[in-house]
Parts: structure tokens; C-alpha cells; sequence
């Protein structure tokens, strides 16, 4: 409970100092602040998507449904963040390009990697059968996340963006973070990484639970 | 909640002393009561986790 508390403080902390203390970058005003959602937004959809993709490849080695249950909550994850993402960085591009949507490599990939994790939620619902469901859904997970790298890190560096750099300036380079802006985003990236495990855990025990009682309402009839 | 307005003279209308809504600290106090709101939920849904995982 305490860590619960904790990180709760630490998330509205972020928050707080992100608005009330860290200065705005001149070029982008008010619109700064997207960057303390959007960007640790982002990171949890790459965090999730590869955890996901890593325990598929552990339940093919293992054939344990727990690594079944663990891919399958940080995939959905994934997506949700995924769209979180998206629809924050489609206000920065209301804000600072004039409009919601532009095609922009940056937000092409994003569109694509969402068509890719939603045909793998579809293809979680549509089969029938636990151990069946959780092999196909493993194997087109591992093929899945090979497009990853290449969505997020690759064509948006092979294409002109508009996009800002994802790498972060050092201190002294051009375009390099005020010290109060780098340490209200660090600390959302921490804030939104422990509360993806949080939720995660809580969606895996959930799953597990609702198996357990499936499986001894079974047993009783 | 607010932010004073900027002192304007007589025929640019706002009165001094008149408190205005700040755009951002708008901004601010919905994103603290989601993360709020979100907070109690999960805080909830682990309660009946529990109670789940005990029966």
C-alpha cells in the first residue's frame, strides 16, 4: 500500500512540477507539456510490446500458461498506450503543424504498428481452445514485434519528419532540455513504467483467478 | 484555482482584481483528478483481486 501511495504521490509530483515549475520551451509554448504524456506514453507501448513478445517466446519454449497470460495483458497494454500516444501526439500536431493528422512518417508507423497489435488482439478473441490460442498467438507476437524496431526507429529516420529528434540533446548541444524539464520527464518516465507493472499485475492475477474458477466450476459439474 | 489578470487600463476592459481561469492550471487539475480517479479504481480493482484470489 505504501508503494501504491508512493507512486501516486510521484506521478502528481511529476505532474505538479511539470506544470508549476519546469519553464515552457520557446518554440513550442504551452504544447511542452504534451511531452510529459506523450513521450512516456510511448515508451511504456515499446516496454510492453517487448514483454510481451518475450514471454511468447517463453511459453514456446515452455508451454506455461503463465507467460501466455503475461503476453497477452502487456500486448493490450501495449495498445492502450499505443493509442494514448497517438491521440496526445495528434494534439502536440494540432498545436504546432495545425492540424490533428498529417501523414507524417511518425505518425504512419504508429498507425500501422496499431493495425498489427489490434490483428493480434483479434486473433486472441477469434480462436477457441487455451492451449491452441496461446501458440498461435505466440508465434504471430514474435513475428510481430520484428516490426517494432523497424516502425519506431527506422522509417521515421529514413523519411523527412517533422517529427522532433527522439534522442535527448545533452546538456551544452543544440536543443538540449532545461535541467527542470529533464527531471519532471524523467521522473514521468519512472512514474508511468511502475504503473504499467502495477496494472499489469493486476490484469495477470485477474486472469488467472477468473482460469482458477472457470476450472473449479468445472470440475463441480 | 486561478491566475490574477494582467492590469489593463480602463477601456481595455478587465477591472484589476478580477481573477481569471489559467488556461493550463485548467489543464493541470483535470490531469490530477483522471490520475486521481484512476489511482482509486486501481486501488479498487486489486481489493477485489484479493478478495478473488481468497475465496
Amino acid at each position: 500500500m505504501i508503494l501504491r501511495l508512493l507512486l501516486f504521490l510521484w506521478i502528481a509530483a511529476a505532474m505538479l512540477g511539470g506544470f508549476l515549475w519546469a519553464p515552457l520551451v520557446t518554440a513550442l509554448g504551452g504544447s511542452t507539456r504534451v511531452l510529459y504524456f506523450h513521450i512516456p506514453s510511448a515508451w511504456i507501448t515499446v516496454l510492453a510490446l517487448g514483454w510481451s513478445t518475450l514471454h511468447s517466446v517463453q511459453y514456446l519454449r515452455t508451454r506455461r500458461m503463465a507467460h501466455d497470460d503475461h503476453a497477452a495483458a502487456a500486448a493490450e497494454l501495449g495498445v492502450l498506450f499505443c493509442i494514448a500516444a497517438a491521440v496526445s501526439g495528434s494534439l502536440w500536431a494540432k498545436a504546432q503543424w495545425g492540424s490533428y493528422w498529417n501523414w507524417d512518417p511518425r505518425e504512419t508507423t504508429i498507425f500501422f504498428l496499431l493495425l498489427i497489435y489490434g490483428a493480434y488482439l483479434a486473433l486472441r478473441s477469434a480462436i477457441e481452445g487455451e492451449e491452441k490460442r496461446a501458440r498461435l498467438a505466440a508465434v504471430y507476437s514474435v513475428i510481430a514485434f520484428v516490426t517494432v524496431p523497424f516502425l519506431i526507429f527506422v522509417v521515421p529516420r529514413l523519411y523527412a519528419t517533422l517529427h522532433p529528434s527522439p534522442i535527448l540533446p545533452q546538456q551544452g548541444e543544440r536543443g538540449a532540455m532545461d535541467p527542470r524539464i529533464r527531471i519532471c520527464f524523467l521522473a514521468m518516465l519512472v512514474g508511468f513504467t511502475a504503473l504499467f507493472f502495477w496494472i499489469l499485475s493486476l490484469k495477470v492475477r485477474l486472469v488467472r483467478s477468473e482460469r482458477r474458477a472457470l476450472s473449479e466450476s468445472a470440475a463441480q459439474s | 484555482m486561478g491566475a490574477r489578470a494582467p492590469e489593463q487600463t480602463l477601456s481595455g476592459a478587465r477591472p484589476r482584481g478580477v481573477w481569471n481561469v489559467n488556461g493550463n492550471l485548467v489543464v493541470l487539475g483535470v490531469a490530477l483528478l483522471v490520475w486521481g480517479l484512476l489511482f482509486l479504481y486501481l486501488l479498487r480493482l486489486e481489493r477485489r483481486i484479493r478478495d478473488l484470489e481468497k475465496r
